[in-house]
């Protein structure tokens, strides 16, 4: 692998710095870790014991300290903004200490994001009771708004407490990297952008904090700096500055047509609007969508998630992407949906948008699963397959979502069912890259197939592993399976209520997870188990800080898949009820759903069976292999005319800039530094490798030459051409 | 040159900072006895001024003062000679005149205030040129004045570390860089055609010095060029206003303006030739985009502190003289009926997306940061081609943004050119941890440019963009986004070349600028008000819209 030569050579420049890992625990980071760490599990213990039973009011009844500090949580309400605040502030806090020592960095690393991570808790009071508005107005000309209600709670909680298992994480992998300083500052940004997004109470914000988000996730895309990273770069921030300005636009027309830009239910409003409120929705699913790396606009995903440092492709995989899914099922709900005073029932007329949107969004999930999944498998680089996985789970919520517009009065399945997806997806995909991380770090090489046999040298991470990879393909008593079965009832629903189509749509579902299934016997096959190769029979097991970070959310998973009601009623059905959904539907389907009936396992078992049938199929016939060819990208496709128009243009004026160049070479000598340009573009972009985008730049960089420069430079046209013209204006009017 | 000690030679630098500090012992002792001082000063002043029957009477001959905007104009003319003759005894001393002399224009142009916040002010010297000179200030005019000797007064004081560096010929260039003040100043307030003639070509002969100060070829080539076209535009702009007068008898904008109507019924086809002459005149003087090609060449081969004025200032100056002229003098009927919005948005969306796509080919910063100056001149004059008070309003903002943004830009350019002697922006690797600071404004400036929000660019193309839908022509907005995602194509490898890239000869370790602290100041101040404004446009935006309504 290119990426894998170009990572080397950075080792070797790293020595001279003196920065050697040692697996020590009694360092002042390792300490600290462990004391948050556990400071975290009791924390996350007593906030189960306090919401799931009883115990809390309990307590404040009898205490009067604990009565005045939850009178506090009740009515503070700039605790958004404080939340959003302290990763920024943090930032700059870890970039100063960055200077004096690694250590003391990612000790207030950690601390940061513990600190954030409780004042995020801290705000679940008042998020359940619906209340915590804050605004500030006066600032950037709308004036920011915040609002956290239980579906904004489920996303910040999610973040934070991945991010500090991650940040745990990273301070063992970060020390193979250069810039680490910078790194973490981006770092931290992208935290609190990313709360910012989740928390904003108007289009406005989010678009504010969705675009710090972009920008700065761009910094830890290319973190690497080799040629491989930056192309991955160019790819991901020029789709993200296209879908920022998308967001514009739909803001814009939305704000005029509306005048408001609030998230406020505005059915009835959108209804009168005609053909403009799907323009205004199309360009936000757009926009968002290319965050959330849905189909025709996934082509960064791939590209971008692999060349990351582990850490970040952990997050960019948990967390940013689902911020997509976030903003498309924030918008949808809120635009596209009425208030429960508006509507009669499940067929009223304001909801004839939401139908024909949401239609469309299944299918275009769909498509989004199967083609992740079937790119997936084709893959040999373990984060580059978990990079197609990431597009084909999206998928999984994507379709979620579709279901939850689609149904209605009636989606409150597909709205839980992405809901949950979207947390469990987060838990099991960033322990996958920090599994695949370690392996990194041991033996440098990320192709799966020259790989084999860890679980005796690193038992610890082939359970973790192993735990995310039945989470993943939803095994019983583990998280994946609680969402999975949601949104398999959401299809089913799909179909029972809607259009018999999605019949077919139920069908996919079922082959897609075969399909994971497939591919993560393969990873755990090819990785763990079968012969060690010779050349890493002395390789050392894991760190024990990452050890615990991957334990902490394998911890999470399991809990999650024994008892997969408590999120669903504490978080998840909350959410649900703060939409326009349809109480007795709730109460009737999700209030302590059964997650473990027979028909669902049974169906999971199916799926198993089939895709251990495809594994053994694929590897019989060396299916996994197979490489589909170059014109059926997907970004070949779609660019592909535009592309072949730029090639031609180019060619053509380099053609003729050669003769002329030739003519002008007899003529005078001294203008060849400019040629040599010339012919160097031209050489350059004759193979058909080059990105689109820098194909349009050599095209541009050609026209200017050949043309505006030119034209320039031969004054006596300028001057014709203006006395000209004011001559031939004087002749037409006089 | 006597004054190099307070030069920093970037290769000897250590050496001439120890000198530096045995030479000037400003430690910290003096400098807070120094800002003791200063508040001592500042409050006695203010308590005479305040309290005392001497004092107030200051205040009013200071704030009510009728000669004032006469003061302004003439303070540039008279320091222009000084400086010249300073300038051979000694250089820095011509420098702190000419920072002085601006920071007293722009205490001056501030003590206006309280005479055109509700109004306007005129301002006539009769008799002078055969018709007499007009001026007129209003909240719009006030406001432009003092963008420019903000503009002025934080590129001179650039100016003086870069020229001593980079140019030659410094005395002749502070001496045209105040001619050009002056111009300035005097378009700018000018009420009457005649006077604002004058001022242009005041302002195009003395930025003709500016633009081919290096002398090289190319800088006179590009010179030439820019006089030349200068001149075809000064005669059409002349003959139009002789084909005004012939019919109105006038140069006063106002007399005009409430005369043309009537003009118009009998004489449309005079009138019509005049306004084309009148705007081709003024679309040659402000590059709008065929007509564009004197200034990528000018505005690069000026030296930087020049080029971050015409771009920032001088191109602004004729583009709010179309406004004036547009809508005071001529009318909204008469553009109406002429279809003249059509034609000016036409123009205006050309000039955007080509003015990015020809500056993505640009490998020389300076030249790519002019023709993104070219695409920017298209946004404004999409917002005057809208013909509504939203569009106006938009338009001026974004005058303002990008005198903020461009300057800053050019500013980095030359730091760039001043530390590294770089042009070439394929060249740039790795240098945002050489020149971190000049890279993170450059960085703020670009990300305005490209529209992040938060920053001044956003807002500028936000309130545009609800202008531009709400006289119903969605495709304007579409055309704004390409336009901003091209603004993306070019800065942003810049920027990724700069902070991202490793270079051959150099790890990326991070160290300070190797700039002097006179070029980061200037800097560092624009890039915040950039984000300043941008966090509070409200502040901006409230002035424009009263302004506005007090323009006509």
């Amino acid at each position: 692998m290119k990426s894998s030569q170009g990572l080397e050579k950075h080792f070797t420049s790293q020595k001279p710095n003196g920065v050697s890992i040692k697996d020590q625990i009694f360092n002042s980071f390792g300490i600290d870790c462990v004391v948050v760490f556990t400071t975290v599990l009791v924390i996350i213990m007593g906030f189960i014991a306090l919401t799931a039973t009883n115990i809390g009011s309990k307590l404040t009844a009898n205490f009067s300290g604990i009565a005045t500090i939850s009178n506090f949580l009740y009515s503070y309400k700039a605790l958004p903004l404080l939340a959003i605040l302290t990763p920024f502030i943090g930032g700059l806090i870890e970039t100063y200490f960055g200077t004096k020592s690694d250590n003391m960095r990612d000790v207030a690393v950690v601390n940061t994001t513990f600190i954030t991570l409780l004042l995020v808790l801290a705000m679940y009071p008042q998020a359940m009771a619906g209340t915590l508005n804050y605004k500030i107005s006066k600032i950037l000309g709308f004036g920011l708004s915040f609002k956290v209600d239980m579906l904004s709670m489920t996303m910040a909680v999610t973040t934070s407490i991945l991010w500090l298992m991650v940040m745990i994480y990273s301070h063992d992998y970060m020390l193979e990297e250069n810039h680490r300083n910078r790194f973490y500052l981006f770092m931290s940004i992208t935290y609190g952008a990313i709360l910012g997004t989740v928390m904003a109470g108007d289009i406005f914000t989010m678009f504010l904090f969705f675009e710090i988000m972009t920008f700065s996730s761009y910094m830890l895309v290319s973190h690497c700096e080799h040629e491989e990273c930056i192309s991955a770069g160019y790819n991901y921030i020029y789709m993200g500055v296209l879908g920022g300005l998308s967001i514009l636009l739909g803001m814009i027309l939305l704000y005029l047509n509306t005048n408001t830009l609030e998230f406020v239910p505005m059915a009835s409003q959108f209804h009168q609007l005609g053909v403009v409120k799907y323009w205004i929705i199309g360009l936000f699913i757009f926009g968002f969508g290319i965050k959330a790396g849905m189909a025709p606009v996934h082509v960064w995903l791939p590209k971008a998630h692999p060349v990351a440092p582990t850490p970040a492709s952990a997050l960019l995989s948990g967390i940013m992407i689902k911020i997509g899914a976030y903003g498309i099922l924030r918008v949808t709900t809120s635009y596209f949906f009425p208030l429960h005073s508006e509507i009669e029932g499940y067929k009223d007329v304001l909801w004839s948008a939401s139908k024909t949107l949401g239609a469309g969004i299944i299918w275009l999930g769909i498509i989004t699963m199967a083609m992740g999944v079937f790119l997936a498998l084709q893959q040999a680089n373990i984060k580059k397959m978990l990079a197609y996985h990431s597009v084909s789970q999206m998928g999984y919520i994507i379709m979620g979502i579709g279901v939850a517009i689609y149904l209605g009065y009636k989606g409150a399945m597909g709205f839980s069912g992405s809901v949950y997806h979207i947390i469990n997806h987060a838990l099991f995909k960033s322990v996958l890259f920090m599994v695949a991380g370690v392996i990194y770090l041991r033996t440098h090489e990320l192709d799966m197939y020259k790989l084999g046999g860890f679980w005796k040298k690193m038992p610890f991470t082939a359970v973790a592993c192993l735990v995310a990879a039945l989470g993943i393909t939803g095994m019983p008593g583990f998280n994946g399976f609680a969402s999975k079965s949601i949104l398999h009832h959401a299809i089913i629903e799909a179909y029972d209520y809607g259009h018999p189509s999605f019949k077919f749509a139920e069908t996919m579902f079922t082959i897609i997870s075969a399909g994971t299934v497939c591919s993560f016997i393969k990873l755990f096959g090819f990785v763990f188990l079968g012969k060690c190769p010779d050349k890493y029979k002395n390789i050392d097991g894991g760190y024990r800080m990452m050890d615990m970070a991957m334990g902490g959310l394998t911890l999470l998973i399991i809990g999650i898949g024994l008892k997969p009601n408590y999120l669903l009623n504490q978080f998840i059905i909350p959410a649900a009820r703060s939409i326009t959904y349809d109480p007795k539907f709730i109460d009737k389907y999700l209030v302590n759903m059964n997650f473990f009936n027979s028909h669902d396992m049974i169906g999971m078992v199916w799926v198993y069976l089939l895709g251990a049938v495809i594994f053994v199929v694929g590897i019989k016939f060396h299916l996994f292999h197979l490489h589909f060819p170059e014109w059926l990208k997907m970004e070949h496709i779609v660019f592909y005319p535009l592309n072949k128009v730029l090639q031609v243009a180019s060619k053509a004026m380099t053609t003729g800039e050669q003769m002329g160049i030739q003519k002008s070479e007899k003529a005078i000598a001294g203008a060849s530094s400019t040629i040599h340009s010339m012919v160097e573009h031209h050489e350059d972009k004759d193979h058909n490798k080059v990105g689109i985008i820098n194909r349009f730049v050599h095209t541009i960089s050609i026209f200017t030459h050949r043309y505006e420069t030119n034209m320039i430079k031969s004054d006596v046209v300028i001057y014709s051409i203006v006395l000209t013209g004011i001559l031939a204006i004087l002749l037409i009017f006089s | 040159m006597k004054s190099t000690d307070c030069i920093v030679n970037p290769d000897d630098e250590d050496e001439s900072m120890k000198s530096s500090i045995t030479h000037h012992k400003m430690d910290f002792f003096s400098v807070n006895s120094l800002i003791l001082l200063i508040i001592f000063t500042l409050l006695t002043t203010g308590y005479v001024l305040l309290n005392t029957r001497f004092g107030s009477s200051i205040l009013t001959i200071i704030l009510h003062n009728p000669k004032v905007p006469m003061v302004i104009l003439l303070l540039p003319f008279i320091a222009a000679p000084l400086s010249v003759y300073i300038g051979y005894k000694s250089e820095d001393y011509r420098d702190i005149l000419m920072v002085n002399m601006i920071f007293i224009t722009l205490l001056l142009v501030l003590s206006l205030y309280t005479d055109i916040a509700n109004g306007s002010m005129a301002v006539v010297m009769p008799k002078i040129l055969g018709f007499g000179l007009h001026f007129k200030i209003d909240r719009l005019v006030w406001m432009l004045m003092l963008t420019a000797s903000g503009l002025w007064l934080m590129s001179c004081i650039y100016a003086h570390n870069y020229m001593f560096e980079e140019e030659q010929h410094r005395n002749r260039f502070y001496f045209w860089m105040s001619i050009t003040f002056g111009g300035v100043m005097g378009a700018l307030m000018a009420e009457d055609l005649l006077t604002m003639f004058l001022f242009f070509e005041i302002m195009y002969i003395s930025c003709y010095f500016l633009v081919a100060h290096n002398q090289t070829n190319s800088a006179l080539l590009a010179g030439n060029r820019y006089i030349y076209l200068g001149v075809v535009g000064g005669l059409s702009i002349l003959l139009s206003m002789s084909l005004i007068y012939a019919k109105t008898s006038t140069f006063i904008i106002a007399e005009i303006g409430s005369l043309i109507p009537a003009v118009w019924q009998t004489n449309q086809m005079f009138i019509l030739i005049a306004i084309i002459f009148m705007l081709l005149g003024l679309a040659i003087k402000s590059a709008i985009f065929p007509l564009h090609f004197w200034l990528p060449e000018a505005h690069s081969s000026a030296p930087t502190p020049s080029s971050a004025i015409l771009s920032g200032m001088v191109l602004k100056v004729y583009i709010f003289s179309i406004i004036k002229i547009l809508f005071r003098a001529i009318g909204m009927d008469v553009i109406t009926s002429v279809n003249l919005p059509f034609v000016i948005t036409t123009l205006a969306i050309v000039g955007m997306i080509m003015g990015s796509i020809l500056a993505i080919g640009q490998k020389d910063i300076k030249k790519m940061l002019a023709y993104s100056s070219v695409a920017q001149v298209g946004y404004m004059l999409l917002g005057i081609g809208l013909a509504t008070e939203l569009g106006m309003a938009a338009a001026l903002f974004h005058i303002i943004t990008h005198a903020l943004m461009k300057s800053a830009l050019f500013f980095c350019a030359g730091a760039i050119i001043y530390q590294k002697g770089k042009r070439d922006i394929r060249e740039f690797q790795g240098i945002g941890y050489e020149m971190p600071i000049t890279m993170v404004v450059f960085s703020i400036a670009a990300f305005s440019m490209i529209g992040i929000p938060g920053l001044i660019g956003f807002m500028s193309k936000w309130y545009l963009s609800i202008a531009a839908l709400s006289s119903n022509k969605p495709v304007f907005v579409i055309m704004i986004m390409i336009s901003s995602f091209l603004n993306a194509m070019y800065y942003l490898p810049i920027i990724i070349t700069a902070f991202l890239k490793e270079n051959k000869n150099r790890n990326n370790v991070l160290v300070k600028d190797k700039v002097p602290k006179t070029m980061i100041v200037p800097m560092v101040i624009m890039a915040s008000l950039c984000v300043i404004i941008g966090f509070f446009p409200q502040w901006l935006m409230d002035f424009i819209t009263k302004a506005i309504t007090l323009f006509y």
